[in-house]
C-alpha cells in the first residue's frame, strides 16, 4: 500500500537534523566555501550526529536503517548548505559499495573500523571524465603473489587529499572484461598515491577535488573487492552508482528546497511597487512552481530509494534525469526572484545555483535511455 | 525590401573586433574574473578602437558620445549606429561580456548627460574622455538598496541650499561606480512625488560627503566593478544639475533619462547573444573533438539535436535584437522590441550556457574552462537593465494598447 509516512525515529531525526541545519550548517555556508573546507569543529559534530551510519548494517556499527532514511537526512543536513554536506557525509559511497562487493570478512575487518573512525573514503571511478565502464578506464592492476600493483590516474575525486582512504576501480592489465575489473580499498598514505592540485569548480567549492594518480601502489588481497563474473561486477557496480545517484538526488533536493524556501521568504519581505512582490503574479508563479518542483523531485527520489531497497528495476537515472533538469530552473528562478541582490554574495541563492550546477554532473550525467 | 547582409563597413567592423575580442580579450578573461580588474593597456586599447571606429559609434548616444551637434535624423538612419552597435557587442561580448562594460567613457551615464545636459555641462562633463591616455569611467546610479524595479521609490534626497544641493543617500549597484569620473545620480526633492520629484545630478568622483562604499562580490562579471555610492550631506553645486532647475518643471525630465533605455536595452540582448554563442561554440568544438571517436553515435546524434536547437535560439535572438537596433535607426518607436529582444536573449544566453556545461560533463564546470565563467555571468541578465519581469509588463502593455485593450 503506498504510503508516504516516515518511521517515528526516522521523523524525530529530521526535525533535529532540519534545527541543527539551519543553526549550525548554514550559518557557516559562505566561510566555508572560501576557506574551501568545513570548520572542523563543525565536521566533529556533523559526524557525530551519525548520519552516516543510519543505512549500514547493525553488525558492523550502523544503525540498521536502508537508504531510504539515508535520503531525508541528507536532504536535511544538504538544506543547510550541501559543500559541507558533500564534505563531511564522506563516508557514503565507499561504504555502501564495500557492503556490496565485499565478502562476509571483508565487511568486518574493511567496513567495520571505517565506520568507527568515520574516516572518509573517496571514490575514484571517473577517468577524464568519461563514463565508467572498462573501455575508456586506463587505470590497471597486475597481480603477483596475494599482493597487486595499481597504475593509473584518476580525476575528479571528491574529498582527494582529504579523505583517509580511497576506493579505487581498476582493470587488469590488458583485459576489457568486466568480471576483471576490481575496487581497491587503499589508505591515504600508501606509497604511490600523488593527489594532484586542487581543481577549481563552478559550485562545491567547500569539497576538496582533485586528480589521485597511482604510481604502483602495492595493495594486499584483502583490500580488493571483485565480483564472480562479469554481469555480476556490472550488476554490483550498478548498484553502487544507483545508490550515488539516489543519494544525489537527496543532496540536490535538500538544496532545491532550501533556495525554494529562502527567495519565497524574501519575496513576501521586498517591496516593489507599493507591494510585496509576493503579491505581483509573476513572482508568485515562479515560488509556487518551485515549490511543486520540489515536491516532485522529493518524491520522485523516494520512490528511487524505494526501488532500490526492494531490488526492482532501477528508477535513480529517470529521478536524477528530472532532478537536474527541474533544479536548474528553481535555482535561476530563486536568483530572479532576489533580482540584483541574487547575483550578490550577500545572500546564498547565487551560491545554491552554482552548488546545484556541479553537483548535476557528480554521479556521472548519462542520463539518456539509449546509454550503455 | 528586407535585406540582411552586412554593408562592406560593418562587415570590416565586425571582423576587426572579433579578431580583437579573439586575440585580445578572450585570452586574459579568465585571469580577469579572478583578479577582478582589467589590464589598463587593454582598457586604452579597447577606448581607442573604439573611436578609432569614428563618429558612427560616438554618436549612437550610448558609449563616448562626446559630439555636441547630433547628426540629423537622415544621417543617423544611414549610419546605422545602434545596428553597428550591437553587431559588435555581440562580437567583444563573445570575448568577455565584462570587455564591453569596462569601456572606458561615460557608459550609461552618457545618454542622460547628451539628453539632458545644457552644452556647457556636455562640454564640461564629456571633456576628460578626449584624454585616451587613461581609462576613465561615467557611470549611471539610479537603484537604491530598496528600489530597483521600482525606481520611482528611490529615497536619495536633495534639498537645496544657496548655489548648492544637499544630497543624501545610499545607492547600490553601480557599475563602475567607485572608479568613475563622475555618477549621474538620481534623487528626490520628494518621495511622495514619485518621477515628478526626481532631480539628476552628475556628482564628481571628491565631491566632499561623496563616499566610496563597499564593491560587491558577485556571482559572476567579476572583472565589472559593482559599487554602492554613499551620500553624507554631500554638498553639489547647481551647475551640476543636468538641464538646470527650469528642465523639471516640464516633467520631460525623467522621459529623458528613460528614454535611453530603449536604445541599450538591446545592446544588453546582443552582449547575451555574445555569450549564447560563445558557449555554443565551446560546446559544439567540445563535441566535435570528444564525442566521434570515443562514444556511441547514437550519443553523438543527440548531442547533435541539442546543439542545433541552441543554434536556431541564438538567431532567433539575434534577429530580434537586430530588429530593435534598425526600429531605433529608423527613429521608430521601440520600447516594446527592446523589451522583447532583452527578455529574449537572456534566456538563450542561460539556457546556452546551461547545455554547454552539461554536455561538457564535469569539464564544464571547472574553473579553467571558459564556459563555467559564462555560465556564473549570465545570470544578471535577466536582471539588470530591467528584469525579464519588468520587460514582459513592458511588452504587454504595448500589446494591449495596440489592441485597445
Ligand atoms: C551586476 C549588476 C550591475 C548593475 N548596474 C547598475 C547600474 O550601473 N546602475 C543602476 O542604477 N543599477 C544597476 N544595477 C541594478 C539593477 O538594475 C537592479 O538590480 C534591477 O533593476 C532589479 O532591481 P532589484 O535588484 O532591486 O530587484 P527588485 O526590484 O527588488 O525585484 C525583485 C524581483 O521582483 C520582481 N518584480 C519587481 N516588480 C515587479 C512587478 N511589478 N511585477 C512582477 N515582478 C516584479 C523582479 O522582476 C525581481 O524578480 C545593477 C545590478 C547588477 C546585479
Ligand atoms: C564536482 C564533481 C565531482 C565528482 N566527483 C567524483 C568522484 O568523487 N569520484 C568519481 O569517480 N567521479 C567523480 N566525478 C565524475 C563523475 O562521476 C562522472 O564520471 C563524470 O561526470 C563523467 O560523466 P558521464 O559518465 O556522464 O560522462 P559522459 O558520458 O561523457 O557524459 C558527458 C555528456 O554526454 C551526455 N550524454 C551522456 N550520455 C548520453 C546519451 N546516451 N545520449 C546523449 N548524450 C549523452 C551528457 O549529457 C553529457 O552532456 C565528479 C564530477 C564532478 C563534476
Amino acid at each position: 500500500m503506498p504510503t508516504f509516512e516516515l518511521d517515528e525515529e526516522i521523523q524525530d531525526m529530521q526535525k533535529m537534523l532540519r534545527d541543527f541545519a539551519t543553526e549550525m550548517i548554514r550559518p557557516a555556508y559562505r566561510e566555508a566555501e572560501h576557506a574551501g573546507e568545513t570548520p572542523s569543529e563543525l565536521r566533529e559534530s556533523i559526524k557525530e550526529l551519525s548520519v552516516h551510519l543510519v543505512d549500514m548494517p547493525e553488525e558492523y556499527g550502523g544503525l540498521g536503517k536502508d537508504i531510504r532514511s539515508a535520503v531525508v537526512l541528507e536532504e536535511e543536513l544538504s538544506y543547510g548548505d550541501v559543500g559541507i554536506t558533500v564534505d563531511v557525509q564522506d563516508t557514503s559511497i565507499g561504504a555502501n559499495a564495500i557492503l556490496i562487493f565485499g565478502t562476509d570478512e571483508q565487511k568486518t575487518n574493511l567496513l567495520t573500523p571505517i565506520l568507527e573512525s568515520g574516516d572518509g573514503i573517496a571514490a575514484c571511478f571517473s577517468e577524464k571524465g568519461n563514463p565508467v565502464s572498462p573501455e575508456f578506464i586506463e587505470t590497471t592492476w597486475r597481480e603477483k603473489e596475494g599482493s597487486y600493483k595499481l597504475m593509473g590516474s584518476k580525476t575528479f575525486v571528491v574529498g582527494a587529499g582529504r579523505a583517509k582512504n580511497y576506493l579505487v576501480l581498476a582493470k587488469k592489465d590488458g583485459s576489457n572484461d568486466w568480471q576483471d575489473l576490481r575496487l581497491f580499498l587503499i589508505a591515504a598514505d600508501t606509497p604511490g598515491v600523488v593527489v594532484g592540485d586542487r581543481l577549481g569548480t563552478l559550485g562545491l567549492e567547500t569539497c576538496a577535488v582533485a586528480d589521485v594518480a597511482l604510481m604502483g601502489v602495492k595493495v594486499d588481497s584483502s583490500r580488493v573487492l571483485s565480483a564472480e563474473s562479469s554481469d555480476a561486477f556490472k550488476s554490483k557496480l550498478g548498484k553502487v552508482l544507483d545508490y550515488a545517484r539516489i543519494v544525489t538526488c537527496a543532496r540536490m533536493v535538500g538544496v532545491m528546497s532550501a533556495t525554494s524556501d529562502y527567495s519565497a521568504k524574501y519575496s513576501t519581505e521586498r517591496i516593489a511597487f507599493d507591494l510585496p512582490i509576493s503579491q505581483h503574479q509573476s513572482i508568485a508563479f515562479m515560488v509556487s512552481d518551485n515549490a511543486t518542483d520540489v515536491d516532485a523531485c522529493r518524491w520522485m527520489t523516494w520512490q528511487a530509494a524505494h526501488e532500490y531497497v526492494r531490488g526492482g528495476e532501477s528508477t535513480a537515472n529517470r529521478a536524477l534525469a528530472h532532478v537536474v533538469e527541474r533544479a536548474q530552473k528553481v535555482a535561476t528562478d530563486s536568483v530572479q526572484i532576489l533580482g540584483g541582490h541574487g547575483f550578490i554574495q550577500d545572500h546564498p541563492v547565487e551560491k545554491w545555483m552554482r552548488d546545484l550546477r556541479a553537483l548535476s554532473l557528480i554521479p556521472g550525467n548519462d542520463l539518456f535511455p539509449e546509454h550503455g | 525590401m528586407f535585406d540582411f547582409t552586412l554593408t562592406d563597413k560593418q562587415k570590416m567592423f565586425q571582423e576587426m573586433t572579433r579578431e580583437f575580442s579573439r586575440s585580445m580579450v578572450r585570452p586574459i578573461a579568465l585571469e580577469a574574473d579572478r583578479t577582478g580588474k582589467y589590464p589598463d593597456d587593454l582598457l586604452i586599447t579597447l577606448h581607442q578602437a573604439q573611436a578609432g571606429q569614428g563618429r558612427d559609434i560616438r554618436d549612437s548616444g550610448v558609449t563616448a558620445n562626446t559630439s555636441e551637434n547630433a547628426p540629423d535624423a537622415e544621417e543617423k538612419r544611414k549610419r546605422q549606429t545602434n545596428m553597428l552597435l550591437a553587431i559588435l557587442t555581440e562580437e567583444l561580448s563573445w570575448g568577455d561580456p565584462c570587455a564591453v562594460l569596462n569601456i572606458p567613457g561615460p557608459g550609461l551615464g552618457g545618454p542622460p548627460v547628451q539628453f539632458m545636459g545644457t552644452p556647457e555641462q556636455r562640454e564640461r562633463f564629456f571633456a576628460p574622455f578626449k584624454n585616451m591616455s587613461k581609462p576613465l569611467f561615467g557611470a549611471y546610479a539610479l537603484t537604491e538598496p530598496g528600489a530597483g524595479s521600482d525606481s520611482k521609490a528611490i529615497r536619495t534626497s536633495c534639498r537645496k541650499d544657496g548655489d548648492h544641493y544637499i544630497i543624501n543617500g545610499t545607492k547600490c549597484f553601480i557599475t563602475n561606480g567607485n572608479k568613475a569620473l563622475w555618477n549621474v545620480v538620481f534623487a528626490t526633492v520628494d518621495p511622495k512625488l514619485g518621477r515628478d520629484g526626481f532631480r539628476v545630478f552628475v556628482i564628481e568622483k571628491g565631491t566632499p560627503g561623496f563616499l566610496e562604499g563597499k564593491v560587491e562580490k558577485k556571482m559572476g562579471l567579476r572583472a565589472s566593478e559593482t559599487a554602492e555610492l554613499v551620500f553624507e550631506d554631500c554638498l553639489v553645486h547647481e551647475s551640476c544639475l543636468l538641464g538646470g532647475e527650469k528642465h523639471y518643471e516640464t516633467k520631460e525630465g525623467f522621459k529623458g533619462a528613460m528614454k535611453t533605455f530603449d536604445s541599450t536595452r538591446p545592446l544588453v540582448a546582443a552582449m547575451a547573444v555574445g555569450i549564447a554563442r560563445a558557449a555554443f561554440e565551446i560546446a559544439r568544438d567540445w563535441v566535435k573533438e570528444n564525442y566521434t571517436l570515443s562514444r556511441p553515435i547514437e550519443r553523438y546524434r543527440t548531442l547533435s539535436d541539442r546543439l542545433s536547437k541552441l543554434d536556431r535560439e541564438i538567431h532567433a535572438a539575434r534577429m530580434l535584437t537586430w530588429r530593435a537596433c534598425w526600429l531605433a535607426d529608423e527613429g521608430i518607436p521601440n520600447s516594446k522590441e527592446a523589451s522583447m529582444c532583452k527578455v529574449y536573449a537572456a534566456q538563450v544566453a542561460q539556457r546556452a550556457t546551461e547545455e554547454a556545461v552539461q554536455i561538457m560533463g564535469p569539464y564544464g564546470v571547472l574553473k579553467n574552462h571558459f564556459v563555467e565563467k559564462l555560465f556564473r555571468d549570465q545570470k544578471v541578465y535577466d536582471i539588470f537593465e530591467g528584469t525579464g519581469q519588468v520587460q514582459r509588463i513592458v511588452i504587454s502593455r504595448r500589446i494591449y494598447e495596440s489592441i485597445g485593450g
